[in-house]
């Protein structure tokens, strides 16, 4: 598996402040960007701003809970991959985050390294996923300049990216 | 008092049940922190072997840090203690103020727990002949729903009032942005078998539960 390199950008979401910061300052000292966020709101507009590859969530927070976050998260970023960190843990929350597409549930606490382990396979599965998408997209843009105008080939170009946002 | 046996059955089953989750959250999170914290320790240490700059200041941040968590440990398997032995006796002479102090510190373990201010009673050390586990029950609703109608950073106030017929515990700066849904079906079940009286003052700003000075009274 690859190292970790400076450019995996990771949100960190959770309400435990103490918690937040001390997690934060160990991936920052194993060369991940972190982002820090400690309630939902928070996580969603910073998500919005900044383009993250994985996000660590936690599941019971004041006003938006995690599940809600999952889900907004989910819906506005397409490729980024979301570990849930829980103390809150059961089969029930882990079925139900899996579902609303959660990459991995882990319960607190927990060993660091296999957190760590954790996001550089969250990582890889986020460049799967959008080389995936990328070669689609490259096959349909092909598919539609055979026989297409310029014209119609730029009108399906602009359908496709309307559909991605 | 058969009432309030056949609620204790049932009610306070569920809620012993409910706090035991509430207190083992609580200590995950401080053991989670606790592991993090000296996990960066650790690694600042590591980074300093290898011929890093050791950052003196972050380690005495966290070794600080570690000791306000072991304390939170600490007061935490307290109050679990405290919760454990409300069930030693269905009903027995409690002090007011501490019961309800317990249920503060429980609520508390909440996310969105507010501030909570508590006046000194009027008559020191008010007592009543109750049964602990349900009047820390309903005591412990009024206050997550109390919570839930106020904006986190706002402050809720309690006194606790001699009253003739016993005791009335007011609550104070509730519904300020959202209405205070208190009593629900379950705390007036809770509420009748102590043989409490609710009133919510027509503002919605105000709770006040009577309490009558034995159970046998209800």
């Amino acid at each position: 598996m690859s190292e970790p390199k400076k450019e995996i950008k990771l949100l960190i979401v959770d309400d435990e402040v103490k918690f937040l910061r001390s997690i934060s300052e160990r991936l920052a000292l194993r060369d991940f960007a972190v982002t820090t966020a400690s309630d939902g709101q928070q996580a969603v507009k910073a998500a919005k701003g900044d383009k993250f590859d994985v996000a660590i969530v936690d599941l019971k927070m004041p006003d938006m809970d995690g599940t809600e976050v999952l889900k907004i998260l989910k819906k506005r970023h397409k490729f980024l991959q979301i570990i849930i960190l829980t103390g809150h843990a059961s089969i029930d929350s882990a079925v139900e985050c899996t579902k609303l597409g959660a990459f991995n549930y882990l319960e607190k606490p927990y060993q660091f390294e296999k957190l760590v382990e954790a996001v550089k396979e969250a990582y890889e599965a986020r460049l799967r996923i959008k080389f995936e998408h990328d070669k689609n997209r490259l096959e349909e843009i092909n598919m539609l300049s055979m026989g297409s105008s310029p014209i119609g080939i730029l009108r399906a170009l602009i359908r496709i990216d309307d559909e991605e946002k | 008092m058969k009432k309030a046996m056949e609620v204790l059955a049932t009610e306070g089953l569920i809620f012993f049940g409910r706090i035991n989750a509430i207190i083992s959250h609580e200590l995950k999170n401080i053991m989670a922190t606790i592991s993090e914290t000296v996990g960066l320790m650790g690694d600042l240490v590591e980074l300093a072997e290898k011929g890093g700059k050791l950052d003196a200041n972050l380690l005495k941040s966290c070794s600080e840090e570690v000791i306000e968590e072991i304390q939170r440990g600490f007061d935490t398997i307290r109050e679990m203690n405290s919760f454990a032995h409300s069930v030693d006796e269905p009903f027995k002479e409690v002090q007011i103020n501490e019961v309800l102090d317990l249920a503060v510190k429980l609520s508390q373990m909440k996310s969105y727990a507010s501030g909570v201010r508590q006046d000194p009673p009027e008559g020191s050390g008010l007592k009543i002949v109750t049964s602990p586990l349900l009047l820390e029950n309903l005591m412990y609703r009024a206050l997550t729903c109390a919570y839930a109608s106020v904006s986190p950073d706002k402050e809720i106030q309690i006194s606790i009032r001699p009253k003739d017929r016993g005791v009335c515990i007011v609550f104070m700066g509730i519904g300020s942005t959202q209405p205070f849904q208190f009593p629900d079906e379950n705390a007036v079940r809770i509420a009748k078998a102590l043989g409490a009286e609710v009133q919510i003052s027509s503002s919605n700003e105000e709770c006040h539960i009577l309490l009558p000075h034995s159970v046998d009274e209800a």
